[in-house]
């Protein structure tokens, strides 16, 4: 067990390496150049020569990245804004305590509504119940939820004042982001959910323990969900990856100071290091919640061969916010 | 979800013709295939079916509520929102469609050499294809969008890259899996040669995947052409889509709902139809799929 994780950490290296020069050098040949980006506009022609030197852009893009990637390996340094000329690390860590709080409570959200609904969508399949949760389901996953976020917005701010419509300041500032982001995810929990139940319900050692005479929440619970659980948790898993690098538009409607947030106005202000730095940072977030995910398959399930630890159906169809 | 009995004869017949057999019995994929239909007839046929043109500005109307004269309501500049959800259901559809088709084409060819070289090659390519994947794809198609910079053209790149990786892997699974079959074996016994091995066993065996992937990759490209045109970085205005046109009506959202309510729902209605679609497919051309 140690030894694969200790070897999918070491996996996650290359990956990690292939990210940066991906993102390095989409960003290295976007529009613009930084040092006029520093200085503005109207700088002179000689300082923004000066300014080119100092920030070595002016050396082959090969030498460039190198000296990027070993900043971050030997000091953890992720290059200076080109806005506040702050350190990356210090704006995206500002940030993150934000996104994380958001993600859990997206989870929470996701999980206390997706979950419960889509058991009881399976046992009672072709319910009214069941039909009006498969319906709202298929509505809520074809929603940019950005747009939900929208209608929210329209519903609980506008018209009924309940709620503000954005920031982040106190518990009913959060309520409307985490319904946004909440409600899309709990739909494609609930469908996952509910498929794999199904595929379980039938089988045969749900009849023997029902013949046995246990209870019937016993059986859903511990013979039924016990097995179904493996899709259920890659859905999990790989929304809290997604949403670890931010609810990315949501964040942009709401206007929560989180990273998604962060990376769209450095993306609009051409701040490339910031986005650089938040992108490499999402995406070790998103590998990392894969592996734990891998791991946990064999907790749970301890007749996976964690060495072809696979990815679950169900989890395909899966959309981010 | 439809149910599978058995089926008419004549329509057992043939593969094909049992797919369609099936798939006509799901009335709900019926029913949205037509209303799809529909979408795709009017957004064709806007600059006919409209009744304002997409710049025709009137700024005496300016932020009208729904209304006889303006279905929709009017936008900021007195443009007819109706017309404009029309006019830009054919960008939003163009966009999707063609950056579907894209990343299909590239997402098969990649899946099979990976799947059917197994090697140096195939692992090469599915190597390439963690890196893209350790990054969630909307997010993938910002970071390309802002690379390549804001347009038409460059939306329908980056959401075709972005989605690559996915058709790639999807592909490869199920090539692998026929690959290990006896009749290829036996096939490649009597002296078959590689393309004929490719397009007569192992295309035939993926088509069905690919369809009902495509179907579900048009739907979800509708979903991410709208965020980037939300975030300013796809289509730019005045060219109406359905991203850009909530995008614009944000800043009116405590005045007039009508901005952002109707180009959302032309999102929702394609989706939902899509996602239906491509389920009822599945269900119709390889029921061992069925989720």
């Amino acid at each position: 067990m140690i030894e694969y994780i200790i070897k999918r950490i070491l996996m996650m290296i290359p990956v990690l390496i292939g990210v940066s020069l991906l993102v390095f050098s989409l960003l290295h040949f976007a529009p613009g150049d930084p040092a006029r980006i520093i200085l503005g506009d109207d700088a002179p022609v000689e300082a923004i020569e000066a300014k080119r030197e100092e920030l070595g852009l002016n050396e082959p893009f090969l030498v460039q990245y190198v000296k990027y990637v070993t900043k971050i390996v030997t000091k953890g340094d992720l290059g200076n804004s080109f806005k506040s000329n702050r350190p990356v690390t210090e704006v995206i860590l500002e940030r993150y305590p934000t996104t994380l709080k958001m993600a859990g409570c997206c989870i929470l959200m996701m999980v206390v509504m997706g979950l419960p609904i889509g058991i009881i969508s399976a046992v009672k399949q072709y319910s009214l119940i069941d039909n009006l949760a498969v319906t709202i389901g298929l509505v809520a996953v074809s929603m940019p939820n950005f747009w939900l976020g929208m209608v929210l917005i329209i519903i609980f701010s506008v018209k009924l004042k309940w709620l503000p419509a954005s920031g982040f300041y106190g518990w009913n500032y959060w309520i409307m982001p985490a319904m946004t982001v909440g409600f899309s995810n709990a739909a494609s929990l609930l469908r996952t959910t509910r498929s794999s139940v199904l595929e379980c319900i039938r089988q045969d050692y749900v009849v023997t323990a029902r013949a046995k005479g246990q209870k019937e929440s016993v059986v859903i619970l511990h013979h039924v969900l016990r097995n179904a659980l493996l899709p259920i948790l890659t859905v999990i898993g790989i929304s809290f990856g997604i949403m670890l690098g931010g609810a990315i538009v949501t964040e942009q409607i709401f206007s929560i100071p989180g990273i998604g947030k962060l990376m769209i106005d450095s993306i609009n202000s051409r701040d490339y290091p910031v986005v650089q730095g938040a992108v490499l940072l999402v995406a070790l977030s998103f590998s990392l919640a894969n592996l734990i995910v891998d791991i946990m398959y064999s907790i749970i399930d301890p007749r996976i061969q964690i060495k072809g630890a696979k990815k679950i159906k169900g989890a395909e169809k899966y959309d981010e916010n | 979800m439809m149910k599978t009995e058995g089926g008419g004869n004549k329509a057992r017949k043939h593969r094909f013709g049992d797919a369609i057999f099936q798939f006509t019995r799901n009335r709900l994929a019926v029913f949205c295939l037509l209303v799809l239909g529909a979408i795709i007839f009017c957004a064709l046929f806007a600059d006919l079916i409209a009744p304002f043109g997409i710049d025709e500005q009137q700024i005496s109307e300016a932020l009208q509520a729904p209304s006889r004269s303006h279905w929709f309501g009017t936008d900021n500049y007195g443009r007819d929102i109706f017309s404009r959800v029309l006019h830009g259901g054919r960008v939003s559809l163009l966009v999707a469609i063609a950056a579907t088709l894209l990343s299909t084409v590239f997402g098969v060819l990649f899946g099979s050499v990976a799947g059917y070289y197994e090697g140096r090659i195939g692992n090469l390519i599915m190597r390439i294809m963690d890196i893209f994947m350790a990054i969630p794809s909307l997010l993938m198609a910002i970071v390309l969008a802002a690379s390549f910079g804001a347009g038409l053209n460059n939306t329908i790149l980056a959401i075709a890259i972005s989605s690559i990786p996915s058709f790639t892997r999807v592909v490869r699974a199920p090539i692998l899996a026929v690959k290990q079959n006896e009749y290829m074996e036996a096939s490649r016994a009597i002296g078959a040669r590689t393309p004929r091995l490719i397009l007569r066993h192992i295309l035939p065996n993926i088509l069905a995947i690919v369809i009902v992937q495509s179907t579900l990759g048009v739907a979800n490209a509708i979903i991410s052409v709208a965020s980037l045109s939300f975030l300013g970085l796809g289509v730019q205005p005045p060219t109406p889509e359905w991203g850009t046109m909530l995008s614009a009506g944000r800043a009116y959202i405590t005045k007039c709902y009508w901005m952002v309510t109707f180009p959302g729902l032309a999102i929702v209605l394609s989706v939902i139809c899509l996602n239906v679609l491509g389920d009822a497919l599945r269900d119709a051309l390889d029921p061992r799929l069925k989720m």
